[in-house]
């Protein structure tokens, strides 16, 4: 329950070792890293990706030379469901939400003159996951790169499609074995490549409130982890691969403390659950991005400071890296110059504010320690509740996990309706006429010159050999072995995406919503 | 309008159905006298599936697996109801998040219809519905509704051979018997059938399976997965073996004249009671009178036959 | 009593933001209105003969892709080949206000942007309905 003064006696239940502790160190509540951002800052990463893969490597050079220190690549919806730019279900989608890749030609553009064995890249893809990320690797193994130093992230996390985001393919089953393969072949191969971002973020922006967003995250990740064990691998070999990823809303002190409740949790998770006997595994790393819910398309200027406060939190919460939201973005993709603010605002948190010389200035704070303990005991509420349904693929199969966050999205859309909450520009202080910026227009020529360097790219190829490799993918799948390898193989032939996504889909059969 | 309507429907039409069906569902509707009176002329009879079963059992899934395994000349309706809230008289029907794949195909027909806040069962108009789609001849019908309440009861009236289905994770089993779908199911349908239960679910169920006294059809039990479609042709052998048993036993569409009955009987109940019965009870006269039974001048059943009397004169005075 | 107004909530595009669909369909149920929804990536043929089975007085489209540009027309298109009956056709989503005058052009009544209430959308359609 909220009250207006926290005291000592808010902290009776909260023991210093157990809760608290230092940073760098089990459980750690208050960070990762002994030293946090004294040492060295997050990594700014901003969310990057329109229209053709020419065009977006100019906006990650541009990103780059503006002091970015890490890539974050949107795709379009064509390329995260596994469909070329020429299927007819795409018209209208081809590098609208993000670049539109079909082939490792795309890659290759994407990247080019990009270094990418010094910078790090982070794909906001998960059905396609295991396609891109071998044209990734085929990029780096034709540039003579050793796998070893490549380093980034694929979301891959496909159980928070089916809940909160959509853009799942296949069902539940058969998309855990792909994301499988990519544990197994990456921690033989790629040892500095986080396999998954166990994502909070989608479902927090679905509707979810903080300790939701929480719950069902970490739930995810224990479903992830079982699936890893029961494949074989030894807890010590993957979970220090694994990342995660949060938003970071509206409700300042609340996320702060979310973040630091994140962080005990799973260090609780695997140590007592999973029995790690390495710390490296027991840490929660994780990327923020700033809440797109939060932003609104009324006097959008006004965004530039909810960024800055939901940045701040995940600042001051520990987060490894981080994304500000552009001021535009509840009314199309963003501008150079909203972008630009977005990044600005994290650099004068970083270097102007001199709050990364202190390490989790707010630990002991009266209210923030007992937040935090109150966010972990409503969280561990909900993982015994799911945890009785038999885990987290039953619960969302039943349609416990969806039914939550619908009740809890309605509640707030109410709230703001009634006043309850407040908005502003939105349902008080509100004005006419209020849109009155310069947005980014996504060329719609891009489409077709999209499908005509596919089509051009198919016709360069080798098609005798595209064939051979995938039949050897469908072999794979039927012997239910490892694909990492043969699509790698297929991707360095120019196999495309959908010609890859299609083997699967016939063999796996496709998933539809089934839940309302 | 109505031979337009009419002939659009003999044709298939499917704007001439969907209309056809807004009015049917609409007694304030003008034409819905008129059109009844055009499709209840037909002699043709459609088939009629029924499938029931607790929400989240797997009824849509089920449906849209059905419909692949048949042949896609087959000229198919499908009736899907969800109930209305009482209080603002809305519905929500997601029944069609299920059959996404069916949208597009030339066959069939999709319906989503709210019960309309009528409770105990399903309305007049699902029957008038089902009517429609024999004066189209169309090939099959299927009907699906939530086993909830009383509804399962008229399902069994309406639909010539009834699944019941369920799944092992809802601890379905135990309500089925409970909520009387035993005694209606001609199949009971066990989904998701990889799910740990489900053998347990069967046993259960089969240990209280009893041979319908009415027809001497002993029902039968059958595990399925609907998303996947494993065994789903398997239960549609069974459902055509129910189907050649009712029609060797001359049973086939015997329901539909017991129904129609039923409805005719309601309906005249219905129309006496707004027409005559209601006006006078609701009369200031009527209600001065009751003080007489109270205070002992009259008995009540003389009050009953009064009241009889005096509405019998009143229909016949209107002839 | 008279005849609630049906509505159709369609998804189309590849986005699978279902937030707002969602809320919009229980709003409107709660206002009284018969609403059917028929999940995410529903494509304009879909869309289209959804619309005509279900004889709908309303179809409400929910997009936050970009593409409404190409699918909105698209959509309208094909209802019209309904000639069934007028619908009436609001959308919300992600939609520039730049967008709009075209999209008004090609038949959509009344775009809501994020932050409108159901209120608001439900008074529309009862003031609008029936005119149309």
């Amino acid at each position: 329950m909220k009250k207006d003064i926290y005291s000592p006696s808010d902290l009776e239940s909260v023991d210093f070792d157990k809760d608290i502790g230092y940073p760098g160190k089990t459980p750690y509540t208050r960070g990762v890293y002994p030293s946090m951002y004294s040492k060295q800052l997050w990594t700014m990463r901003q969310y990057a990706g329109y229209g053709t893969s020419i065009e977006t490597n100019k906006r990650f050079k541009y990103l780059l030379e503006q002091g970015q220190t890490g890539l974050s690549v949107a795709f379009d919806l064509p390329t995260q469901l596994g469909y070329d730019s020429d299927n007819s279900l795409c018209k209208g989608e081809v590098g609208k939400v993000g670049v539109s890749i079909d082939t490792l030609a795309d890659i290759e553009d994407l990247f080019r003159d990009i270094p990418i064995e010094k910078i790090s890249t982070s794909m906001t893809i998960n059905s396609t996951a295991i396609i891109v990320l071998a044209m990734y690797i085929a990029l780096a193994e034709k540039r003579g790169l050793p796998l070893e130093s490549i380093r980034g992230t694929t979301q891959n996390d496909i159980l928070k499609e089916y809940v909160a985001r959509g853009t799942y393919i296949y069902p539940p089953k058969s998309s855990l074995k792909l994301i499988l393969d990519i544990f197994q072949y990456c921690s033989s191969n790629m040892p500095k490549w986080n396999t998954i971002s166990i994502s909070g973020y989608h479902i927090r922006e679905a509707g979810s409130n903080a300790v939701q967003e929480l719950a069902f995250t970490l739930a995810n990740g224990i479903e992830y982890v079982k699936l890893a064990l029961a494949s074989g691998l030894k807890i010590d070999d993957f979970a220090p691969r694994l990342s995660f990823f949060f938003s970071s809303s509206m409700d300042f002190f609340e996320e702060i403390a979310k973040f630091r409740a994140a962080r005990w949790l799973w260090s609780d998770i695997i140590t007592n659950r999973f029995h790690s006997k390495s710390d490296k595994s027991k840490r929660l790393r994780f990327h923020t991005q700033t809440s797109g819910a939060s932003l609104t398309a009324q006097q959008p200027e006004n965004n530039i400071v909810r960024v800055t406060l939901e940045a701040l939190s995940a600042v001051l919460g520990g987060t490894q890296s981080l994304h500000t939201n552009s001021y535009d973005e509840a009314l199309s993709l963003p501008t150079e110059k909203a972008v630009k603010i977005a990044l600005r605002t994290q650099q004068m948190i970083g270097y102007e504010t001199n709050i990364p010389s202190t390490v989790d200035p707010l630990g002991g704070s009266y209210f923030i320690e007992n937040k935090t303990k109150e966010i972990c005991t409503e969280v561990e509420k909900y993982l015994d509740i799911i945890e009785k349904q038999g885990g987290m693929v039953k619960a969302i199969e039943s349609g416990y996990i969806q039914k939550e966050i619908q009740d809890n999205a309605y509640m707030l859309h109410e709230n703001l309706h009634s006043k309850i909450d407040k908005q502003v520009g939105v349902n008080c202080f509100t004005e006419e006429n209020n849109q009155d910026i310069k947005l980014l227009k996504v060329d719609p020529k891009n489409e077709v010159q999209q499908v005509e360097k596919l089509n051009k790219v198919k016709q360069d190829r080798n098609n005798q050999k595209v064939e051979i490799c995938l039949a050897n993918i469908k072999t794979a799948v039927k012997a239910n072995d490892n694909l990492m390898q043969p699509i790698i193989d297929a991707v360095k032939e120019y196999a495309t995406l959908e010609e890859i996504a299609n083997i699967l889909r016939k063999e796996y059969g496709e998933y539809t919503e089934s839940i309302f | 309008m109505i031979d337009s309507l009419t002939n659009g429907v003999k044709n298939q039409e499917e704007y001439a159905i969907a209309k056809s069906i807004t009015v049917l569902e609409d007694e304030s509707n003008d034409l819905s006298v008129s059109l009844r009176k055009e499709i209840y002329k037909t002699n043709s009879q459609t088939y009629v599936l029924g499938i029931t079963g607790s929400p989240g059992a797997g009824k849509s899934t089920l449906i849209s697996s059905l419909v692949n395994h048949l042949d896609n000349q087959m000229k198919i309706g499908i009736i899907s109801i969800d109930p209305s809230n009482k209080y603002s008289g809305g519905a929500l029907l997601g029944d069609r998040i299920r059959m996404s794949n069916l949208f597009t195909k030339k066959n069939i027909f999709i319906r989503s219809m709210s019960n309309r806040g009528i409770f105990g069962g399903l309305n007049k108009s699902i029957f008038d519905v089902v009517q429609l789609f024999s004066f189209a001849k169309y090939d099959l019908v299927i009907v699906e509704t939530i086993g909830v309440g009383q509804n399962e009861i008229d399902i069994s009236e309406i639909a010539d051979t009834v699944l019941v289905i369920s799944a092992p994770e809802s601890g379905d089993s135990i309500q089925i018997i409970k909520a009387g779908l035993m005694e209606i199911a001609d199949i009971y349908v066990i989904n998701k059938a990889d799910l740990s239960g489900s053998d347990k679910m069967e046993f259960l169920l089969k240990d209280n399976i009893q041979t319908n006294t009415k027809n001497n059809w002993t029902p039968r039990i059958i595990k399925i997965q609907a998303n996947s479609g494993k065994n789903v042709d398997g239960l549609l052998e069974l459902t055509l073996e129910h189907k050649d048993f009712l029609t060797q036993n001359n049973q086939l569409f015997s329901r539909r004249k017991l129904l129609l009955q039923k409805n005719i009987r309601e309906s005249v109940i219905k129309k006496v009671t707004n027409n005559y019965i209601d006006p006078k009870i609701q009369s200031k006269e009527f209600k001065d009178s009751i003080k007489n039974v109270t205070c002992g001048k009259i008995s009540f059943d003389e009050t009953v036959n009064n009241l009889v009397h005096e509405i019998e004169k009143d229909i016949k005075n209107e002839n | 009593m008279s005849k609630p107004i049906r509505v159709l909530i369609a998804k189309p595009g590849l986005d699978g933001h279902d937030r707002g669909a969602k809320i919009i369909a229980r709003g409107l149920k709660d206002a009284g209105m018969e609403v059917i929804y028929t999940g995410i990536k529903q494509t304009p043929e879909k869309i289209a003969r959804t619309a005509l089975q279900e004889d709908i007085d309303v179809l409400g489209l929910s997009i936050l892709s970009g593409a409404h540009n190409y699918l909105f027309p698209e959509i309208m298109r094909l209802l019209n080949e309904n000639k069934d009956k007028e619908v009436l056709v609001i959308a919300g989503g992600i939609i520039p206000l730049s967008d709009y005058p075209a999209l008004k052009e090609a038949g959509i009544s009344e775009i809501f942007p994020p932050g409108s209430s159901i209120e608001e959308i439900a008074s529309f359609i009862k003031n609008n309905v029936h005119s149309k």
